[in-house]
């Protein structure tokens, strides 16, 4: 999606202000992936181009060709009517884990993410972090077991050079 | 001490670097050139919402917007790009929330008073920040979108004669369109503005539309609402310097000292 621009749900034609395929085509060099706005309206209808409000102007990226987006379907619902079977409830690790997959998934295809999908992948991967800790406090008793097992043979160690060595004396 | 004109070229002053716009003393006006406004509030992505509705998020909402549209918007150029859109209405169709993956928004067609205009954000957030799963907005934007009705198609008069400067010295002769776009950073954010006349494709050939969007980005959600307000007086100095005489008139004399 375009950064700059507050989006606005367009009812009617506004202010179009991008290029047209009369225009004189401008560099690629410096294209960036952006969204189009998509197309909103208040009922179905076949869309003008005219409608698109085009978002982006002058800047480098601009004089490349637009994406526009065409609206393909419309469903007016009241809202009371809706109504969608919940799937099963997801703990809150399976969850954070299922996102971040989702979104290493997109980033791993799309080679990137946008700045609120960069957003989340950081909360979730975050929050994966804290209730999937790759050292679990069973991994350090066990290290502190072996660690007393460690003090035990070099006491007995410490014991054996002792006797040893008043073998040796003797 | 103030530095030699050259040497204040080459070291700009901060204030040089953003919006400088005359201080106006806030008004409300009984009628106004705004088409749309919208304030948007992005954050980080909620993949549910692409393949389900929002449905605790509407039901939160449902009391002032019981009117719900779904839809679905693809990109030409990349097919594979699908967005989906969750649009609620009010009960009398002119306030909308629109609900995206990435974001909600407030807009309306109605525009009357700031005061209105924020206290439906201020629900539309309250409601929506404990089911969006963040504490921070990856963008803040407030819009206005304002359509000036010309006589004649000529801006002269009603636009700030710095904005149309060719027109108003007669370069271009008679146009059939004339947009400017123009971005740069402002005290606290950042703001794009554009104007002009859209042309006869759009059969808005006597309109001067004046569009003001202020923005910043990576926000918490403590600062959202004063922000807002922030973009608003911005907006409102930044509408008076751009309109000339005629609209001034048009909109008679403020009746309150809220502004817009």
């Amino acid at each position: 999606m375009s950064r700059e621009i507050t989006s606005a749900v367009q009812t009617e034609p506004q202010l179009e202000i991008g290029e047209k395929a009369s225009d004189t085509r401008g560099s690629v060099a410096n294209r960036l992936p952006t969204h189009g706005l998509a197309v909103a309206v208040a009922a179905t209808q076949v869309l003008n181009p005219g409608y698109f409000l085009i978002d982006d102007l002058f800047a480098p990226r601009d004089m490349t060709e637009y994406r526009d987006e065409q609206a393909v379907s419309l469903d007016h619902q009241i809202s009371a009517e809706i109504s969608y079977e919940e799937p099963a409830e997801l703990s809150p690790t399976e969850e954070a884990n299922q996102s971040r997959l989702e979104l290493l998934a997109r980033q791993y295809v799309a080679g990137q993410l946008s700045t609120e999908e960069g957003a989340r992948l950081a909360i979730v991967s975050e929050r994966v972090r804290r209730l999937i800790p790759r050292v679990t406090i069973q991994d350090f008793e066990r290290l502190e077991g072996i660690g007393k097992e460690l003090d035990e043979l070099h006491f007995d160690n410490a014991e054996r050079r002792r006797r040893i060595q008043s073998l040796k004396n003797m | 001490m103030s530095m030699p004109p050259d040497k204040a070229k080459d070291h700009p002053e901060k204030d040089d670097l953003v919006l400088k716009l005359p201080e106006v003393s806030p008004a409300q006006f009984k009628t106004n050139f705004i088409k749309n406004a919208v304030c948007e509030l992005r954050f980080p992505a909620i993949l549910e919402y692409e393949s389900k509705p929002p449905l605790k998020l509407q039901s939160e909402l449902r009391k002032e917007y019981p009117g719900y549209e779904k839809q679905q918007g693809i990109n030409v150029a990349d097919p594979s790009e699908l967005e989906v859109k969750h649009v609620l209405r009010s009960r009398k169709r002119d306030w909308l929330v629109t609900i995206r993956t990435y974001s909600i928004a407030i807009q309306t067609s109605r525009y009357t008073r700031f005061s209105e205009f924020l206290d439906r954000l201020q629900y539309v957030f309250d409601k929506s920040l404990p089911l969006i799963d963040t504490n921070f907005f990856t963008r803040v934007g407030l819009r206005y979108i304002n359509e000036i009705l010309l006589e004649e198609r000529n801006p002269v008069g009603w636009i700030n004669d710095d904005l149309i400067a060719p027109i108003v010295n007669g370069i271009y002769g008679t146009i059939d369109r004339y947009v400017q776009e123009v971005r740069g950073s402002m005290e606290g954010g950042r703001f794009t503005f554009r104007h002009g006349i859209a042309g006869l494709e759009q059969g808005k050939e006597n309109t001067y539309m004046v569009d003001f969007d202020f923005f910043n980005e990576n926000v918490q959600a403590e600062d959202v609402m004063p922000m807002v307000a922030d973009f608003n007086r911005e907006a409102f100095r930044f509408f008076q310097w751009a309109i000339g005489p005629k609209a001034k008139e048009r909109l008679g004399q403020p009746m309150t000292t809220e502004a817009k």
